[in-house]
């Protein structure tokens, strides 16, 4: 399915003089989303002692900007960028772009060295002052999520598990770009932290706009997986008791270096340092 | 019983829909609107100080956070007016060299290289994006003060007075900031009060037409004695020795905005200035006169010579602009903090070999560098291989007072005035307009003023000249006196040397002992980001 959006609310540069501000929140701009997702819900088994169901969906969209200019002036563009960075001065690493996806990535193409490091300031494709260009990368957007969920029940064991998956989605790894040789000189005369990514790509300077630090993002993670066993009345058939387990964030699997892949949330740009926790819970319920 | 009921429901929904149509025109119910901003005497006074305080804040919150401008296009903190002008008028001269290894375009060290271009460099944007917002503030409380619209507010005749008064301090400020802009990128747009707000595209003018403006503006303001005389008015409010001073820079400049010396126009309003009578170099602390002007106790020791401040205050104008932004910039390696009144350096600018060989560093008291742990040569300027300690550090402004007292010692914010005119200054002006062939003049005047500056720069009479200085002695002067002071750029293009291979300095062009770039560069490149948004501009030739 095809959805079409006009009119989009979006912060834009604006001819500065004409107003009290550079930049202004305006109608501006069409969007395209195009899709399609399915979900299938199954009772495979069901007999007296055994139960099991599942549930599983699917969603592949895209989306792409397909308008920027200021109404009523076709021949006007704008290219705004945003997505802004920890770290040096106001960078930014996304852009708003006909013909691209909203969350689209704006860095420079980081050249590689024979032994598969990067070489540090070097770029492709210099311009003609001599300063890299920056080019369109990938997206922070997912093109496929997918969702399966089950649950199996045999006489008193019940069991069951959430999986999840986002597909080719891309995080710019802002606590990587972040560390390097030279932020550890703090001119007091001792030296400060950073985080070990600076042992991978040995940059002794920032070099922020490098896609270098942009990774691909997607993962399939086992949310929450759970057992129960229920013991039915006892003492005297007067008081039921149920037992149960569970376990949240069990696993996730990803070729991301962050900490985890969903921690941007929609922005594609992490900076989060704190890894979320597995939690393992027993409960015992009663009642009477 | 039930058609009457039927007939109510429809004719209920029918009556709210015809209400409907008629309030489409309403007033926003929340956020500001001109006739709520401007609407008490109290109003309009706080309406001018954001006029005031645009030189030196970036925003309504201190030192950042609700920015004027947009923080997705411009840093807040690097896009603040002195600190951008400083950069643009600086670091591209043998004065600054900036060392800064981590920003995303590397961009403040494009300046020294000649490297910038229209799109690398949020201070080139900031800048530019920070005068528009300048003018903009100027023209709506220009417009808000027009005697017809201040008449229908009922106010008293002493506050009329007050804020008619005002709007002429707003005009100045606006003729200020046009002449910054026609100084660095030459020609944009003349926006004024008459364009209201809106969405309109502003049309480019030629920098004849803006030279012309200004200078029309502030001949009004001087010729019917718009602003108070010298000496009159609050310290750090615009009076006509400010009007004057500016006149004098425009003209001095003249030839290279528009082809035509004014030479003798700037004696004439350079001698408005002296003959007032109210100005004189401060020479009060003997040797340490000349630094007491870059101290934050200035309005008190230095008053005599400096003719518009840009104010500051630790507690009340904070910024990570201004001279915040230059006295924790300057300081960094072995520079003691407690000596310059803040918690930690930036370790950022220094300075070049070039410049440092203007001075008699033994003689002259103007030489004020770092040398501990310093190197005088500078091996290399690029981000990655760049360090604090390549080039003498300069310890000229400073946040300890006279007397050793650092004002509010728990804040990092300094109180340090930026000295935008100076009476040094207009004798300088006065000495090279009257080399230049201005009439109005001596040239036995232009030598006692120059020995005058010379006198208090040593401390003695042993640097004074016995016959008039030359052209070349009146711009070295300038650089020994008014370094750091954002004017070096200007001066070296009216001297042709701010491009030109005639004059070298370390690293000029991106070559480590100099080398000449393209005249090109002695405008900057309109913003990019105003070209997409604007496309009537035309670009100066040479970029892009």
């Amino acid at each position: 399915m095809i959805k079409k959006t006009s009119n989009l609310v979006a912060l834009i540069n604006v001819p500065v003089g004409t107003n009290f501000s550079n930049q202004l929140i305006t109608n501006i701009g069409n969007m395209e989303d195009k899709g399609v997702e399915f979900s299938i819900n199954a009772i495979p088994v069901q007999t007296k002692d055994f139960t099991w169901n599942a549930e599983f969906n699917f969603t592949y969209s895209t989306a792409k900007i397909t308008n920027l200019s200021v109404p009523g002036d076709s021949s006007s563009f704008t290219l705004v960028t945003h997505g802004g960075i920890a770290g040096g001065t106001g960078g930014t690493v996304q852009v708003y772009q006909v013909g691209y996806d909203p969350q689209e990535f704006y860095l420079y193409k980081q050249v590689y060295g024979a032994n598969g490091l990067p070489l540090e300031g070097v770029y492709a494709d210099y311009g003609r002052d001599g300063s890299p260009a920056l080019q369109y990368f990938k997206t922070a957007t997912p093109k496929i999520f997918m969702g399966f969920s089950t649950d199996f029940a045999y006489k008193h064991l019940s069991m069951g598990f959430t999986l999840r998956a986002e597909l080719e989605n891309y995080v710019y790894n802002n606590n990587a770009s972040n560390s390097y040789y030279g932020g550890m000189a703090n001119g007091t005369g001792f030296l400060s932290n950073t985080t070990t990514a600076v042992l991978k790509d040995n940059f002794v300077s920032g070099q922020y706009l490098s896609n270098y630090f942009l990774e691909n993002a997607s993962f399939l993670k086992m949310d929450n997986l759970h057992f129960g066993y229920d013991l039915g009345k006892v003492i005297d058939k007067k008081v039921w008791v149920r037992l149960s387990a569970a376990i949240q964030n069990v696993f996730t699997i990803t070729k991301y270096t962050g900490l985890d892949p969903e921690s941007p949330g929609g922005s594609g740009i992490d900076n989060n340092l704190y890894p979320i926790p597995r939690t393992f819970s027993l409960g015992v319920a009663i009642g009477y | 019983m039930k058609y009457i009921k039927r007939i109510f429901l429809f004719a209920i929904p029918a009556l709210m829909l015809g209400a409907c149509t008629k309030d489409l025109n309403i007033n926003p119910l929340t956020g500001a609107v001109a006739s709520t901003v401007y609407n008490t005497p109290t109003s309009y006074i706080e309406g001018l100080a954001k006029v005031y305080a645009g030189f030196a804040v970036t925003g309504q919150e201190g030192p950042a956070g609700e920015p004027d401008l947009s923080a997705a296009t411009v840093d807040e903190g690097s896009s603040d007016y002195v600190r951008s002008y400083w950069s643009m008028q600086e670091y591209p001269t043998d004065e600054a060299v900036n060392h800064w290894n981590n920003q995303p375009g590397a961009e403040e060290f494009q300046y020294h290289v000649f490297g910038w271009t229209s799109s690398n460099s949020t201070v080139l944007t900031g800048m530019y994006d920070r005068i528009y917002f300048e003018v903009a503030i100027a023209n709506e409380f220009i417009r808000q003060s027009a005697s017809s619209i201040l008449a229908s507010k009922g106010f008293s005749a002493s506050d009329v007075t007050n804020i008619s008064y005002g709007r002429n301090e707003a005009r100045f400020l606006r003729a200020l900031t046009y002449y910054h802009a026609l100084d660095l990128y030459g020609s944009v747009p003349l926006i004024t009060e008459a364009d209201l707000p809106g969405s309109f595209l502003p049309k480019q003018v030629l920098r004849d037409t803006l030279f012309n403006y200004i200078e029309s503006e502030l001949l009004d303001l001087s010729n019917n004695n718009l602003l108070s005389a010298p000496g009159q008015s609050e310290y750090g409010r615009a009076d006509e020795a400010a009007v004057w001073t500016l006149l004098a820079k425009l003209y001095l400049n003249a030839k290279v905005y528009t082809g035509v010396d004014r030479s003798t126009d700037c004696i004439t309003y350079c001698n408005k200035v002296i003959n007032s009578g109210v100005y004189s170099l401060s020479t009060a602390n003997g040797d340490s006169s000349y630094a007491d002007i870059f101290l934050p106790d200035s309005h008190t020791t230095s008053a005599s010579e400096i003719i518009f401040p840009i104010r500051m205050n630790g507690a009340t104008t904070q910024s990570y602009g201004c001279t915040n932004f230059i006295i924790h910039a300057e300081v960094g390696g072995t520079m003691p903090d407690s000596v310059f009144g803040i918690n930690g350096g930036w370790a950022g600018i220094t300075t070049t070999s070039a410049f440092v060989s203007l001075f008699d560093t033994t003689n002259d008291k103007r030489a004020m560098f770092w040398t501990d742990g310093q190197t005088l040569a500078i091996p290399a300027v690029s981000p990655a291989t760049t360090v604090f300690t390549y080039g003498y550090g300069v310890t000229k402004f400073r946040n300890v007072s006279s007397t050793g007292v650092r004002p509010y010692p728990t804040l990092d914010y300094v109180s340090t005035d930026y000295p935008m005119f100076r009476y040094a200054d207009v004798l300088l002006m006065y000495a090279e307009s009257v080399l230049r062939g201005g009439s109005g003049g001596s040239s036995a005047n232009a030598l006692t003023y120059f020995n005058q500056i010379r006198q208090r720069g040593y401390g003695n009479t042993n640097g004074n000249f016995s016959t008039t200085p030359s052209l070349q002695d009146i711009l070295n002067e300038r650089g020994r006196e008014l370094y750091w002071e954002a004017t070096r750029r200007t001066d070296l293009i009216r001297f042709g040397l701010f491009t030109t291979g005639t004059y070298l300095w370390p690293w000029k062009g991106g070559d480590a002992s100099g080398t000449s770039v393209d005249t090109h560069y002695n405008l900057y490149p309109i913003p990019q980001t105003e070209l997409n948004s604007n496309p009537t501009l035309v670009q100066n030739p040479g970029y892009n």
